[in-house]
């Protein structure tokens, strides 16, 4: 049942592959419309150099914003559950930067940062911090009660409680806001290559896409996004796999 | 040890908690706080710890007494134990919030560890132990700062029975040892019967104390068999039958 469980994704990603192709093939689509999976690959193939460097340039850019997401909405976080003050002074701001399109701002993040490829981790950063700064503050947050009186009792002071038990009380929150993170600056990088590209730089995966719209190279196009959908199901599984392996070693894992 | 003159205390929420509570708890006892779930119970112990206080009446300990960091053990419903941290490192926490380091407390917590059965469990970890082990490490937790005050919030209603008569054996016996103060709450009369030296009964809304039994049991090991024990529990289902309004 499990072994079902574990291939079922797999066998029904090749049945629709299959369902794809014989329909391309049967109905006769054209190319510009709809390529055949086949057909993807080829281009893929033919075009391999210059995509796996694009992907290269996109996911420089993600790992740069995910560990910038990572420092930052850790700072912030704990900078929240240190002073209340802090509390109320950032979390609005955290929101209205949460609620702002990335697409919106992102022409004036390129103007002001000079350096292309920051801009882009700025973009990106911006997409990602807020699952990091929202999960750890609410991990923070979240102290057993119990465990915070213990500390109380013993005369803890307020460093060693932050230290001791509030920051490792928080990390299992901190890596589910990680997981989230890195998907979303994949996607901050691409929305932000996008604007770049149009302004000439166009480095990541993004610069493909779009090129291979203008020239009508659709499969080129596809296999741009496979690739791009393939990073994001990477990430997500790469950082799972990293909270269990933590959470295991850190001994909460159960 | 300490006394308290009609303590009361009413939450914000307008519930009173403890209404006109005056006792005294002397060095050495094991008292025992009996009442059904709700009637002030945990309230007074946290306001025995410091962790809450009275609005009315007051705390007096005697000369000397008065508890500093580390002199009030704790004992939870739930072990409550750092997850992330094998046994000796949970143990090691008051010493190491007072400052200590653990190279010079290797002994303390070993001992006190062993005194509690784990010996040989120093680097398991919370998740790979049972019930009833993680109970007894958290009771090692509490006792490691050798506190002037054991107090302990029904800290075995969660374990099945085997486990429980096992941990109120240790208990028992570490106390008859050590001869540390424990306030112990909990609300089932065997367990109050077996463990006191004296037995506070309480009743709900607002929590008062409504009855004060002695227990002049031998204080043997192989008490659960004695007559006077089965005796001692009658005595105290009585005397609840008596004070306890009906629900």
């Amino acid at each position: 049942m499990l072994t079902m469980e574990r291939t079922a994704p797999v066998a029904f990603g090749v049945l629709a592959l299959i369902i794809w192709q014989g329909a391309v093939s049967l109905m006769q689509v054209p190319a510009y419309v709809l390529p055949s999976p086949i057909a993807i690959l080829a281009a893929f193939w033919s075009d391999h150099d210059s995509l796996l460097l694009s992907l290269l340039s996109t996911l420089a850019v993600t790992a740069a914003a995910l560990i910038a997401a990572a420092s930052l909405g850790m700072v912030l976080a704990l900078a929240m559950a240190v002073s209340r003050l802090a509390r109320a002074a950032i979390q609005p701001w955290a929101v209205v930067l949460q609620v702002t399109p990335v697409v919106a701002i992102a022409p004036l993040i390129i103007i002001w940062v000079d350096q292309q490829f920051a801009a882009l981790v700025v973009c990106a950063t911006i997409v990602a911090f807020f699952p990091v700064l929202s999960n750890t503050a609410a991990g923070l947050a979240a102290t057993p009660p119990e465990l915070a009186d213990l500390f109380r009792l013993n005369g803890a002071t307020r460093c060693q409680t932050l230290f001791l038990l509030r920051l490792p009380a928080a990390l299992p929150y901190f890596l589910a806001g990680l997981r989230i993170a890195g998907t979303l600056a994949l996607v901050g990088a691409v929305v932000a290559e996008f604007v770049a590209s149009s302004g000439g730089f166009a480095a990541g995966l993004a610069g493909r896409i779009l090129e291979a719209g203008y020239r009508l190279e659709i499969p080129r196009m596809f296999a741009a996004l496979t690739l791009l959908a393939i990073a994001g199901i990477v990430i997500y599984a790469a950082l799972g796999s990293f909270e269990r392996v933590i959470l295991r070693r850190f001994g909460a894992g159960s | 040890m300490l006394r308290l003159t009609s303590v009361g205390r009413r939450f914000e929420n307008g519930v009173v908690a403890l209404a006109g509570i005056t006792t005294q708890i002397d060095r050495g006892e094991f008292v025992v706080l009996l009442g059904p779930s709700g009637c002030g119970k945990s309230t007074m112990l946290r306001i025995l710890s410091g962790l809450d206080a009275p609005d009315s009446g007051a705390l007096t300990w005697d000369d000397g007494a008065r508890p500093g960091p580390g002199d009030i053990g704790f004992v939870f419903q739930d072990a409550t134990l750092l997850p992330w941290a094998s046994a000796e490192q949970n143990v090691f926490l008051p010493l190491r919030l007072a400052g200590k380091r653990f190279d010079a407390s290797r002994a303390v917590i070993r001992d006190t560890l062993a005194q509690l059965g784990l010996a040989g469990f120093e680097h398991a970890k919370p998740a790979a132990l049972s019930g009833g082990m993680r109970m007894r490490v958290a009771i090692a937790r509490a006792l490691v700062s050798c506190p002037k005050l054991l107090l302990m919030d029904e800290p075995f209603a969660a374990l099945d029975e085997f486990t429980r008569h096992r941990l109120q054996d240790d208990l028992h016996a570490l106390w008859r040892e050590a001869r540390t103060t424990v306030v112990f709450v909990t609300h089932s009369i065997y367990e109050a019967a077996y463990l006191a030296s004296r037995i506070l009964v309480m009743t709900p809304r607002p929590g008062r104390i409504a009855a004060e039994i002695s227990c002049a049991l031998a204080e043997a090991a192989d008490r659960r068999t004695d007559p006077a024990y089965a005796d001692l529990v009658a005595e105290v289902t009585e005397t609840l039958h008596a004070v306890m309004p009906a629900c």
